[in-house]
This record gives C-alpha cells, sequence and structure tokens, in this order.
C-alpha cells in the first residue's frame, strides 16, 4: 500500500486530500507546515509528496528542494491557489504564484496541480505517480 | 503756474529775464553816458575855439578901441549864429550886443558855467582878454538846445536797440525751448504707450537734435530689451504651464494604474484564499457524492453545491486574470491583424442586424510578443462591449489595427515602433465617474445578471501583461473608443525571444 505525505498550512484543504486519497487505499499523514513536513518525511519517507506552494515559515519550493537533494528518487506534487498574496500575504514581493510555480517546476516538482481540483484529477495524478 | 514756471519754456524764458534785467540797465547807462560825453564835448570845444578866435580878435586888432566896433564885432558873432548872446567888459566897462538883454551870469561874472548845469539852454563861456594895459573878458552863451535834443535822440535809439534785442533772444528762447520739448513730448507719448501694453510702438523721434537722437536710440534699446524680457517671461509661464497639464495628465494616469495594481494585488489575494477553500468544498462534496448511493434525494443538492463551487471557481480565475493573466502557453510572435481578423469573424454571430461592423486592419505582418488566445478574449471583450453599448439603437463598430511611430523618450534613442488597436462604437458612451473605474474588477453598468464586472479588468491584465497600455475616450452619448497600444516586434528578428519584463 502506498504512502502519501500532505504538507499544507490549511487544516481542510489536508483534511479533505487525506480523506480521498485514504478511501481509496492510500497511507496518508499529514504535516501543517514545510519545516515539520521535511522533518515527517526525513523520518518516514513516502512515496508521493503532495505539497503546497505557498506556506508560511517554510515554502513549497524549499520543501521540493530540501527533499530532492536527500531522495532524488522522491515522487512529489505540488499544489497551488494561484495569485500573489500583496496586502494579504507573508512577504509580498516574494510570493508571485507564477514565480512558485516555476520554481517549483524547476526545483524538480514531478506535477503540478491548480487548486481547485477534482477528487478524480486528485487520484489520477497520485496513482499515475505510484504506478511509475 | 508752478508747472509752467518749471517746464523747459519757463526756465529758458525766466533766465532771459533775469539777465536782461541786470544786462540792459547796464548796457543803457554806458552807452548813454558814453554817447553824451561825445557829443558835450564836441559842443563844448567847438563852442571854447570859438570863443578862444573872438578873443584873439579882440587882443590883437583894435576892436576894442571903439565901442561901435566891438559892438559889430559881437553882433557879427550872433547873426553868423555861432552863439545867441555875446558881450565884452573892458575895464569894468560892459559893452553888450545890440540884440540881446544882458543876462543874469553875465552880471554875476562867474567862470564857465558847466554845460548841464544852467537851466535856461545856454551854455556860457567866459574869455579873459588883454589888450596892453587894458583888462577885460568876453561873454559868449551858446545855445545848447540842439546838443541836448541831439543827446534825447540817442538814448531813444539806444533803448530801442536794446530793446529789440531783448525782445529777439527771448523769442529764440522760447523757439529753442519748443524745438527740445516738442521731440521729447513725442517720446513721452510713445513710452506711455509702451508702459500701457503696446510692446510694439516704436520710441522713435523726428527731431535732428542729436542729443535727442542720442536719448530716444537709447529708449528705443530699452523698450527691446524690456518688450524681450516680458516675451520671454510669458514663453516660459506658458512653457510652464504646459508641464504642469502635462504633470496633471501623468499623475491621473499613474493614480489610477497604482489603484488597478493595488486592486489586482488584493484580488489575487482573495483568489489564493478562495481557492484554499473551494479544496475541501469540491473534495468533500465529491467524496459525499461517491459515498452515497445513486438513488439518494440528497444528490441533487450535492451536485449543486458542486456546481455552486465549480462557478466560484472560475469567478475566482477571472479574479486572477485580472491580477496576473497566464496563458496556456507562453508568449510568442502574434500577428496581431491576423488575430484581431480571426476574432471579428467569431464574433460576427454576436453582432445583431442594427449594428455595422467597419473593419480597417492595417499593419499586417506585424508583430507582437503575446498569447494569441489572450488577444483574442481581449478583442472579444472590447466588441462585446462596444455591442452592448449599442444594442438598442444601433451604429456602427469599428476596428482598425495600425502602426505608430512613437517619438524616442530622449532625443538621441531611436524611435518606437507600437501597435494600435482601435475599437470604437457609436453607443451611448460614459460619463467620467465611469470612465475612471472601469477597468476595476466586479465594476459593471450593465443590469444585475447581464454582466460579470470583468470583461475590461481582464482586458487591462492582458494588456498589461503584454507590456502595453488600454486607454478609452468616451463621453455621455457620443459613443466610446478603446486604444490598445502594444510594443512591435523588429520584424527582422529572428534570435531568441525576449522574455517579457514581469508587471
Amino acid at each position: 500500500m502506498a504512502s502519501i505525505l500532505v504538507i499544507d498550512d490549511e487544516p481542510d484543504v489536508r483534511d479533505s486530500i487525506s480523506q480521498v486519497l485514504t478511501r481509496v487505499g492510500f497511507e496518508v499523514w499529514t504535516a501543517d507546515n514545510g519545516v515539520t513536513g521535511v522533518e515527517d518525511f526525513f523520518k518516514r519517507p513516502a512515496d508521493v509528496v503532495i505539497v503546497d506552494v505557498i506556506m508560511p515559515r517554510s515554502n513549497g519550493v524549499e520543501v521540493i528542494k530540501k527533499i530532492r537533494a536527500a531522495f532524488p528518487g522522491a515522487r512529489i506534487i505540488a499544489i497551488t491557489g494561484g495569485g500573489n498574496f500583496g496586502p494579504l500575504g507573508y512577504k509580498p514581493e516574494t510570493i508571485v504564484t507564477d514565480a512558485y510555480l516555476e520554481s517549483a517546476r524547476q526545483s524538480g516538482a514531478d506535477a503540478i496541480m491548480s487548486k481547485p481540483f477534482h477528487r478524480s484529477e486528485l487520484i489520477a495524478a497520485v496513482r499515475s505517480l505510484v504506478k511509475n | 503756474m508752478k508747472r509752467s514756471l518749471n517746464s523747459l519754456m519757463g526756465r529758458l524764458a525766466l533766465l532771459q529775464l533775469l539777465i536782461y534785467a541786470v544786462l540792459l540797465p547796464i548796457l543803457f547807462f554806458r552807452l548813454d553816458a558814453m554817447v553824451r560825453a561825445n557829443v558835450v564835448s564836441t559842443f563844448t570845444q567847438h563852442a571854447r575855439a570859438y570863443a578862444g578866435s573872438v578873443a584873439k580878435e579882440f587882443e590883437l586888432g583894435d576892436v576894442l578901441e571903439s565901442a561901435s566896433r566891438t559892438i559889430v564885432v559881437l553882433d557879427g558873432s550872433v547873426e553868423s549864429a555861432a552863439c545867441v548872446y555875446a558881450a565884452a567888459e573892458v575895464n569894468g566897462r560892459l559893452i553888450g550886443t545890440s540884440a540881446a538883454e544882458t543876462p543874469a551870469w553875465v552880471q554875476s561874472r562867474g567862470d564857465d558855467v558847466g554845460f548841464f548845469k544852467s537851466a535856461d539852454g545856454i551854455y556860457a563861456v567866459v574869455v579873459p582878454i588883454r589888450r596892453g594895459a587894458k583888462a577885460g573878458a568876453l561873454y559868449l552863451g551858446f545855445d545848447k538846445r540842439p546838443t541836448l535834443e541831439q543827446i534825447e535822440t540817442a538814448r531813444r535809439h539806444i533803448i530801442e536797440a536794446l530793446l529789440a534785442y531783448g525782445i529777439a533772444s527771448l523769442f529764440a528762447a522760447v523757439l529753442l525751448a519748443r524745438w527740445m520739448s516738442a521731440p521729447l513730448a513725442q517720446l513721452r507719448l510713445a513710452s506711455r504707450r509702451v508702459a500701457s501694453g503696446d510692446a510694439t510702438a516704436h520710441l522713435g523721434t523726428t527731431s535732428r537734435m542729436v542729443e535727442i537722437q542720442d536719448l530716444a536710440r537709447d529708449l528705443e534699446l530699452m523698450r527691446c530689451e524690456l518688450v524681450g524680457s516680458a516675451e520671454k517671461l510669458r514663453a516660459e509661464i506658458r512653457q510652464r504651464q504646459l508641464e504642469q497639464a502635462e504633470r496633471a495628465v501623468l499623475e491621473s494616469q499613474l493614480r489610477h494604474e497604482q489603484r488597478l495594481a493595488t486592486i489586482g494585488t488584493f484580488s489575487a489575494g482573495i483568489a489564493h484564499e478562495f481557492n484554499n477553500i473551494l479544496v475541501p468544498l469540491t473534495l468533500f462534496t465529491e467524496e459525499s457524492l461517491d459515498e452515497i448511493g445513486s438513488q439518494q434525494p440528497v444528490r441533487a443538492n450535492l451536485e449543486r453545491i458542486l456546481r455552486a463551487a465549480a462557478r466560484a471557481g472560475s469567478v475566482v480565475s477571472k479574479l486572477l486574470t485580472f491580477s496576473r493573466p497566464t496563458g496556456e502557453g507562453r508568449p510568442e510572435p502574434v500577428d496581431l491583424a491576423a488575430v484581431t481578423n480571426e476574432a471579428l469573424d467569431l464574433s460576427q454571430a454576436l453582432i445583431p442586424p442594427n449594428v455595422e461592423l467597419v473593419r480597417g486592419i492595417g499593419a499586417q505582418g506585424e508583430r507582437v510578443l503575446g498569447d494569441p488566445t489572450l488577444l483574442n478574449q481581449v478583442i472579444l471583450n472590447l466588441c462585446t462591449n462596444a455591442v452592448h453599448a449599442m444594442r438598442e439603437h444601433g451604429g456602427t463598430l469599428t476596428v482598425t489595427v495600425a502602426t505608430l511611430e512613437r517619438a524616442p523618450e530622449r532625443s538621441e534613442g531611436p524611435a518606437s515602433r507600437v501597435l494600435q488597436l482601435r475599437v470604437r462604437d457609436t453607443g451611448h458612451g460614459m460619463n467620467a465617474a465611469t470612465r475612471e473605474r472601469i477597468f476595476e474588477p466586479f465594476f459593471t453598468t450593465r443590469e444585475v445578471g447581464q454582466g460579470s464586472g470583468f470583461g475590461l479588468s481582464i482586458v487591462h491584465g492582458i494588456i498589461a501583461s503584454m507590456g502595453g497600455s488600454v486607454s478609452v475616450v468616451s463621453a455621455v452619448g457620443a459613443g466610446s473608443e478603446f486604444t490598445i497600444e502594444l510594443p512591435a516586434l523588429a520584424s527582422a528578428s529572428t534570435g531568441p525571444l525576449p522574455h517579457p519584463s514581469p508587471v
């Protein structure tokens, strides 16, 4: 049974993804930020990591880079809500979705998914990575 | 009175009068004294010489020997009109002329009386006579009235001459004053015209006086300088006003852009939040649908939730397109004329029969860097709005594409080329308040349910991401014209395309 690590700062996003994947038979555990996410992965590498690109503390791009550095074969899906943060954001000048998506791609995400996505799309994306 | 005394003419005349008041009496008295002395001395010398010659006759001849002979000689003197009275006294005996009474001065036996002393009009000469033992005196009286008249006439002539001289020079002074003050008045009139704003009034003079001409030349030079600096000042003020107006336009553009940028950042933030909310909404609903049986009546509700979530997703993606549009692919060179024609072909179906479409598509083959799908959307959005503005009364929709040479920002820089896309309608137009806000997301003038309020905000976002600009000219009742300007790609460019600078 394949295992999935979901890293997202939004509890509802985390829980919903977790529920969908658990119900189709994956073993899922979660982390609510990039730092503990990477620590969790190092303690117990999952088959697929689903990571939000825009997060406080350690963002998705950093998470992907750290995991890739230690585990070149790790399978990673980057997810993002799009937009840039501006007034609501953490670091307005750095948090621009396009730049993040581009660097997520460059830092080695195997798939990029834009929020919101359908249950079927999520399952298909995870399954196609697990198969390889 | 004081003013006329202080005038040039008054001063000159007064000066003349003062000089003559001193000079003329001196001249008069001097001349009079000279003439009088001259005339009197001639007269007295003549009288004395005559008296001397008569006395000699008495002394040398024997006239004194007989009284009758003496009388004859004395009468002869009076008759010859040399004198008016003659008498001789010999040894105390007075022998007078036969013709006249013996006057008082003879009795007094005085000496010569001064010319002007006697009041009876007679000048008396007394000459002593000696012949042998005989001693006596000759008394001759000369008529001095003709001489006095002569003196009087001479005095009159002097007075006349001096008066004539005085009057003539006074006249000359007045004339001189006029000669000087007339051109001055001329200059004064001209300078008054300059002062009252007539900068073209020439400060010249018709006078041939060197000093006046010099003054006029200097004044004219001064006027030219003043007019020059006034003109320069006016030009500077005009320039400054123009600059201020320009700055006001730029500032308002900047404010507008800043507002749109703020709204962009804000809506992107909202979009991000909503996308995060939509994930559990979508996934939990789909999970529920997956879990429940196909016959459950609650299924319909869940499907409606899902559709609502999908709609929310599309609204959010439009918000994102405004804040930062991203096409499917990377920007590529796009033939704007071709894309415009395609988009117009597509929108033909949208155009009602009461609207006429006029195409003026130039700049064939000119390319811009962008996404053809997004450009297509821009043109469609603009045309939809235009048609909507004309839906009631019909009109003309004009779409043009042209190349524009832009003057370089700095004079030595190369001229830049832009492609200009214009979409003009003859619809109802809009007021200034609407014009200000049309590019903001959610702003719409249409009835609720007729417009999303996203069309123009998406246009703005797409054009801004391509490094272009979109502007609108519109007035109520006069239709609207949207102008999009995009930097043209150099037609010769074959190398790798530059990545567009981030907005």
